[in-house]
């Protein structure tokens, strides 16, 4: 399967892919990303159960569970994997970011 | 304690959504809050305090065999307050400061029109073969009558209807791509 087709997530995928990292029910997700993100991401629940139908066909996610009709979901190895992917092309962006911001900090004064 | 309900017609196209959320939370505000509809827009509501309620619509015909919808939204805080023809009623109170959204995203406001565009889409085809063989059939005597031209008429009717429908929520799919604040 290839990975670099699911990239790069969207902001709400991405965080509520980061919160499935341990088995969670949608309003666990929700508080789960409103932490991660610092209060920044918020996810509504028309948004969430729209995400959770598309990230199960692409097989992404998981149902693992059912709980008080609440399904529980978590990442399958898929999911890691573009998640870890993600992770590493941000770290590469920030990284060659902040090498060209230095480079040029003189330039602007 | 006695319940006063009210019944009021108020009638939206499909690509109204947004009118008709905005109508509901006026009802609220003067204290009217939606109990039931009939699926011809007929709403009964219940007479109370007035409130300032936000009231969301969601479109998704497959959710009705679903009990983790509801429960998803029950646990964000929303109440349902009905379902018609595939249409699902949210509302909550308005707490100030804060906006009250189903949707967080426009990709997934996108997603949502495109189910509605699926229902235009659906309610036509019957329509588009009818079309595409009456005029063949309008060369037959038996055909060529006062009510194959009615009903020539109706489904030539719908059908523009639809077009309309149909670009009105293209337009705003447009607008959510393009970033326009709905």
């Amino acid at each position: 399967m290839e990975i670099g087709k699911f990239l790069p997530l969207s902001e709400a995928t991405y965080y509520v892919l980061l919160a499935l990292d341990q088995p969670l029910h949608g309003y666990a997700v929700m508080q789960q990303v409103e932490a991660l993100s610092g209060g920044v991401v918020t996810i509504g629940p028309g948004t969430l159960y729209g995400a959770f139908a598309n990230m199960e066909k692409q097989k992404l996610i998981e149902k693992v569970g059912e709980e008080d009709r609440r399904k529980i979901y978590a990442l399958t190895g898929l999911g890691r994997a573009v998640l870890g992917e993600q992770v590493r092309r941000v770290e590469l962006m920030a990284r060659s970011g902040r090498a060209y911001l230095r480079q040029h900090e003189g330039e602007a004064a | 304690m006695s319940e006063e309900l009210v019944r009021r017609w108020k009638f939206h196209w499909a690509w109204e959504d947004d009118k008709e959320e905005q109508w509901l939370e006026a009802q609220a505000r003067a204290g009217l809050h939606l109990v039931r509809a009939t699926p011809f827009c007929r709403y009964t509501f219940r007479r109370g305090p007035g409130q300032a309620m936000a009231y969301r619509l969601d479109y998704n015909r497959r959710v009705g065999s679903d009990p983790s919808y509801r429960r998803l939204f029950e646990d964000a805080g929303w109440e349902h307050a009905l379902s018609c023809m595939g249409w699902e009623y949210w509302r909550k109170p308005v707490q100030p400061g804060a906006r009250a959204e189903i949707f967080s995203d426009s990709a997934s406001k996108i997603e949502k029109y495109k189910r509605v565009l699926g229902l235009i889409v659906l309610a036509n085809v019957p329509n588009a073969v009818n079309l595409a063989v009456l005029p063949a059939a309008w060369h037959t005597p038996a055909s060529a009558s006062f009510t194959g031209g009615v009903a020539y008429g109706l489904m030539t009717g719908l059908a523009l209807l639809s077009l309309y429908g149909a670009s009105r929520i293209l337009r705003r799919m447009r607008q959510l791509r393009a970033g326009v604040p709905s």
